[in-house]
């Protein structure tokens, strides 16, 4: 099953008025993600690529990205798909619309986006959504057998949430 | 007083030499490519045969924005060779000032090699590799089985590297086959190799193979 949480985000006034709007809508509703009051700019990069495995809740998910934004902190190019095994539904993004980076809490580099993905269950239709994702890079190579330095978090909103998972496999990189 | 000429010429070399050499290990430090490779299946059989497929590739232009690809298939059959479902294969890299990476993966589900000889209900093959500074690590975590049997026996999801089984009749398999040089690992999660008489290879099938390097 998948299952809905909120992403905490910067701390401070910004996460009380975050979660002061969220108490107000309804649960299935979109957040409202401006810039530039919202979003923290770019201090920790503008460029961020991977590609790898997570096991969130046991499961499988497979995914590979780049993002790469301007001096501005606007997205200027950027891909990704994921992968969810166990129900076979593969996410494809069509569009970018906010890019962030800042710190991670292990002493990396985060690159924090979102836009809209089509998704496809099976064999089924495609259909779009609207998505977040964060990747931190917190070290080299990235991963381990066990559980890696590196984490990715995707959110497609309405219908999954993987959590911040550290990586299984592959790796993150800010740039 | 006298005024020595030779320290200069001396001291001028000595100088450029210093900048030659940093400018030598920079330019060693900083990967100028990554290449990346990624597939579902690829049979040789004398009787069948399956082009490596869904195969992406890495371009070689590019690099420095960041690059991915990705290929995918619903479903794949070779009559008497090999068959499986939701195939997903992609490859994603970046070269960087003082840093650069390629990451590969391929999965599979509901594999059936040689009418069942070999199945698993999943398959997963992931390459990285990843260049920092002048040194260049690559590995193959995150590639693993599940529900993996060979001639009817289980055998565990986290198969050792480059485990060796033998096929009576038909030839070997290696499982989780990985070849790791200098720049790079190549993941190939089961290859088996078909032997005719006197052991001559006769042809070969592999599934999930990934692909990593940096240049």
């Amino acid at each position: 099953m998948h299952k809905r949480r909120n992403l905490t985000l910067a701390a401070g006034l910004l996460t009380a008025a975050v979660v002061g709007w969220a108490c107000e809508q309804p649960a299935t509703a979109l957040p409202q993600l401006v810039s530039p009051l919202f979003w923290e700019g770019c201090p920790a990069g503008q460029k961020f690529t991977g590609g790898g495995r997570i096991d969130p809740y046991g499961e499988k998910v497979t995914f590979g990205f780049n993002v790469h934004a301007n001096g501005a902190c606007q997205p200027i190019k950027g891909q990704l798909e994921v992968v969810h095994h166990p129900t076979q539904t593969k996410y494809h993004s069509t569009s970018i619309r906010e890019f962030e980076s800042y710190a991670s809490p292990e002493g990396g580099e985060c690159g924090h986006w979102n836009g809209t993905v089509r998704a496809k269950h099976g064999n089924g239709d495609w259909h779009e959504h609207e998505f977040e994702v964060e990747a931190c890079d917190n070290g080299e190579p990235g991963s381990s057998p066990g559980t890696g330095p590196d984490t990715f978090h995707f959110i497609v909103w309405d219908e999954y949430d993987s959590d911040r998972t550290p990586l299984t496999g592959g790796n993150i990189q800010a740039h | 007083m006298r005024y020595n000429h030779t320290k200069w010429p001396t001291r001028l070399a000595a100088v450029a030499t210093i900048l030659v050499m940093s400018i030598g290990a920079a330019a060693g430090a900083t990967a100028q490519s990554v290449s990346g490779q990624s597939y579902g299946a690829y049979v040789q059989t004398p009787v069948a045969s399956q082009s490596r497929t869904p195969m992406a590739v890495l371009p070689s232009d590019g690099q420095a924005d960041g690059q991915i690809v990705e290929a995918s298939g619903d479903a794949l059959s070779v009559p008497g060779a090999f068959s499986s479902e939701f195939l997903s294969s992609m490859t994603t890299g970046a070269t960087g000032a003082g840093k650069a990476g390629a990451q590969s993966i391929a999965t599979v589900a509901e594999v059936s090699i040689l009418n069942g000889l070999i199945s698993a209900s999943r398959v997963f093959g992931v390459a990285s590799a990843t260049r920092v500074g002048g040194t260049t690590i690559s590995d193959a975590n995150g590639s693993s089985f599940e529900g993996l049997s060979v001639g009817g026996v289980s055998v565990a999801d986290d198969v050792a590297p480059n485990t060796r089984m033998s096929l009576p009749g038909v030839g070997y398999v290696v499982l989780n086959e990985q070849i790791q040089n200098a720049s790079g690992i190549t993941v190939n999660m089961i290859h088996v190799v078909l032997q005719g008489l006197f052991g001559s290879k006769v042809g070969e099938i592999i599934v999930e193979s990934a692909t990593s390097s940096v240049s």
